[in-house]
């Protein structure tokens, strides 16, 4: 189970880092705007990104998408550097297509490419500029159910102790073994020691419920008027919009 | 198995994102009324990323990840584990972007409706017979069913050029073999609990209302036809259709300054170019405007 | 009850400027540098958050330094070396909870045995035998869940015992366990006669178990160390925000 650990917490050390990216930089203007509209401007990217294989509309949300990197203070390479991997992988899944070497076939991975190039783009953006509890309040905020944005909330706020806590039953488990284990073993093992975690997670959240009970906790709705900030962000996706049907 | 953006068409998305809202949506309805902890469905999807989040080494060199949608069914009841796994994916999509926005429906109906709904059938089929193996085929045959639905609604879509057959030979063969893993894992957990707290088990047993049972096991078994039938319909455009509707792109209002965005003249690819870079100085012009404005 | 000493010159254990940090970005510990003898016996104090008890967990070699190595025996932790190392270390966790899986108190003292293929009446003597020290008669066929602390604690340092390590971490041996069960506890770690390293903020414990004490600052370094009279420095001991 050695590398069952060894592995899982380099791979925990990288996936932690995206819960803390607000804590540090300056954060631009994009910060400011409301996260209900976001969320909306955001699904309307993509959604303007992956409904055509027109190269021009294409190359017009991405050339957008970039626009606000640049502009909102977040940085088109920072942003590079996040979608790089997953777009490289979508464009190795579709390269076997273009073996035919025929214009069509090369210009159609090239365009599969770039359209979730450009959705990825989209969605960083709004990462980077929307920490999660302000997502969650503009769901509340988009008459999303209340028990599910509370789940929500619970569950992102949960998910480092989790970890925290699943490592430590691994450890004490491996702390115990003393004999080399087979593929096998390691999974059934492992999966015992799940068993522990998850019986302590069970108990853990009648512990948070009481707790929960007693504070009276909920979500809080997202109040608030739309600022001038929000009007420019709805303005430049309505131009997009337009450039992308007019294109 | 989460399905970016871009590699599903329009129609299909949609139609996934509409029956996946029905049964979360009736989920949260179900747990409403059933007064389950609401605590407890958050910190289990809590407990199921951290969960996933282990690299199991596998033969070969490399690592696998547990899923865990038919465990979620099995320990929390199938409408709870699809709640919790549904939490479990919006996190993914928004915090980290594994899986796409418009895929989000698909996706969750892959991994937190089949998923789920599927283990939990098959557990509560054979757990009289053997517990172990109950829970081994709940895994190992949700994460293939799941594998296959996203194979369905990938080779369904144009924009994904890889045929129906190969997306779902591809994907049904590869979670096969990797599900086998999450079904160990799954039969692990399963017996350990069900040994020390066996109550955590049982009392997802009896739920009542069957009708609602028989009813999404009918969605999930015609999902693939509603795939096949949004496809029909047509992978369209919509904004260019209102467009065309609005008489746009035909017979312009007003002739603009580009008119067909060329430049009356110029040869049509230069006009291309040069309304495309026109486009682009517009939108930057609008984007400095913004910088200037913070 | 002992852990079998060789008389080597190999440290038992060994440091070399060893750092951690956890996932979440933050700082465990820093810049540690240390050699444990054979037989000797540590005290690491510090303040809660001081970083002891993932220092533990690197020095038993249950977690990769981010830098610098840990040396066992002269052995280095990896993937080849981790069998020999874990037959050699016993690991007493804070939480008997995240310890203690096996269904029932007897399955927990058996289960290092059996790893190690004793005879089924090597391992019947030592049930008896731990059985007794550890005065766990009546409760060998119960489910270690529904011990009172004070019986989770003994079974797993029982557990631990029973497979006769020769180097035993504790992390925090007494935290939560007070009157006839930790008395006992004490009793039971100072006739243990193998290399002994506990974590601890409690200095009478690390009195009593110790000969050497390591002071763990709030800055996650080492601030101080040498023999356990230095735990009577009250000075030293509040810059460290150990009182």
């Amino acid at each position: 189970m050695h590398e069952l650990i060894e592995r899982s917490i380099k791979e925990a050390s990288h996936y932690f880092q995206n819960f803390f990216i607000h804590d540090y930089g300056r954060p631009g203007f994009l910060h400011r705007v409301d996260a209900r509209i976001k969320l909306l401007g955001t699904f309307l990217l993509v959604v303007l990104a992956v409904s055509t294989f027109d190269v021009t509309k294409i190359l017009a949300i991405f050339t957008s998408c970039l626009v606000l990197a640049a502009f909102s203070g977040i940085g088109v390479l920072k942003v590079l550097k996040r979608i790089w991997l997953f777009t490289l992988f979508s464009f190795l899944i579709v390269l076997p297509l273009s073996i035919s070497l025929r214009f069509e076939d090369v210009l159609y991975v090239l365009l599969f490419t770039l359209r979730v190039a450009t959705s990825l783009t989209a969605i960083q953006i709004l990462i980077l500029s929307t920490p999660f509890n302000d997502v969650v309040y503009a769901m509340r905020g988009l008459r999303f159910p209340e028990a599910f944005v509370s789940g929500l909330w619970l569950a992102y706020r949960y998910i480092i102790l989790m970890f925290t806590e699943l490592m430590r039953v691994m450890l004490a488990r491996e702390s115990r073994r003393m004999t080399r284990g087979s593929h096998m073993e390691v999974w059934r093992k492992g999966g015992e020691s799940l068993g522990l975690f998850f019986i302590r997670t069970f108990e853990r959240a009648e512990r948070v419920q009481l707790a929960m009970k007693a504070r009276g906790e909920k979500v809080i709705a997202f109040k608030g008027s739309f600022s001038k900030l929000d009007k420019i962000y709805i303005i430049f996706m309505a131009a997009v919009t337009l450039w992308w049907i007019v294109i | 198995m989460h399905i970016p953006d871009g590699f599903l068409d329009l129609s299909i998305a949609a139609i996934f994102y509409i029956m996946s809202v029905v049964v979360v949506g009736y989920s949260i309805l179900k747990m409403k009324k059933q007064e389950v902890n609401g605590a407890l469905i958050g910190i289990v999807a809590a407990a199921i990323f951290a969960v996933q989040m282990l690299n199991w080494p596998i033969p070969g060199g490399t690592s696998a990840h547990f899923v865990g949608g038919a465990l979620a069914g099995i320990l929390l009841g199938p409408y709870a584990g699809c709640l919790a796994m549904t939490l479990v994916l919006v996190i993914q999509g928004l915090v980290f972007a594994d899986g796409g926005l418009t895929a989000l429906g698909a996706n969750v109906w892959n991994m937190a409706v089949v998923n789920v709904f599927v283990g939990y059938y098959i557990y509560r089929a054979l757990e009289k017979a053997n517990k172990s193996v109950a829970a081994f085929a709940a895994g190992w045959l949700g994460i293939t069913t799941a594998a296959i639905f996203t194979g369905i609604e990938v080779g369904f879509s144009s924009s994904f050029k890889y045929s129906l057959l190969t997306a779902v030979t591809v994907m049904g063969m590869w979670h096969g073999v990797l599900g086998i893993i999450e079904g160990v894992i799954t039969a692990g957990v399963v017996t350990y609990i069900a040994s020390m707290r066996p109550d955590i088990i049982e009392s997802k047993a009896a739920s009542p209302g069957k009708v609602a049972y028989g009813a999404i096991a009918v969605m999930i078994a015609l999902s693939p036809f509603f795939a096949y039938a949004a496809e029909l319909v047509g992978y369209s455009e919509p904004l260019e259709n209102v467009a065309e509707m609005m008489g746009a792109e035909e017979h312009p209002i007003y002739e603009g300054i580009l008119p067909d965005y060329t430049v009356p003249g110029l040869d049509p690819y230069i006009g291309t170019v040069i309304s495309a870079i026109t486009g682009v100085a517009i939108v930057m012009g609008i984007g400095y405007g913004m910088k200037r404005a913070e | 009850m002992s852990g079998s000493v060789t008389g080597s010159a190999i440290n038992a254990i060994e440091a070399e400027s060893i750092s951690y940090t956890y996932p979440d970005g933050t700082t465990g510990f820093r810049d540690v540098s240390l050699k444990i003898g054979e037989g000797e016996r540590v005290a690491i104090i510090g303040a809660n958050g001081s970083g002891k008890s993932t220092l533990l967990m690197v020095l038993s070699g249950l977690l990769k330094p981010k830098t610098g190595r840990v040396r066992i025996y002269g052995i280095e932790p990896n993937k080849k070396s981790v069998e020999k190392i874990r037959r050699m270390v016993g690991v007493v966790f804070q939480d008997p909870d995240d310890f203690l899986f096996n269904p029932t108190v007897r399955d927990e003292l058996i289960y290092a045995p059996l790893q190690l293929d004793w005879t089924a009446e090597e391992i019947e003597r030592a049930v008896r035998e731990y059985s007794q020290i550890f005065n766990l008669h009546e409760i060998l066929h119960k489910p270690p869940f529904r011990l009172s602390g004070g019986e989770k604690k003994k079974v797993e340092i029982a557990s631990v015992l029973i497979a006769r390590p020769r180097i035993l971490f504790l992390d925090e041996p007494t935290a939560n366990i007070d009157g006839k069960a930790r008395r006992k506890i004490m009793e039971l770690l100072k006739d243990f006669d193998g290399t002994l390293v506990l974590t601890s903020h409690e200095l009478d414990v690390a009195r009593k178990l110790c000969g050497r004490a390591i002071i763990m600052g709030m800055d996650r370094k080492i601030v101080a160390e040498g023999d356990i009279g230095l735990l009577d420095d009250v000075g030293l001991l509040e810059d460290a925000g150990v009182l």
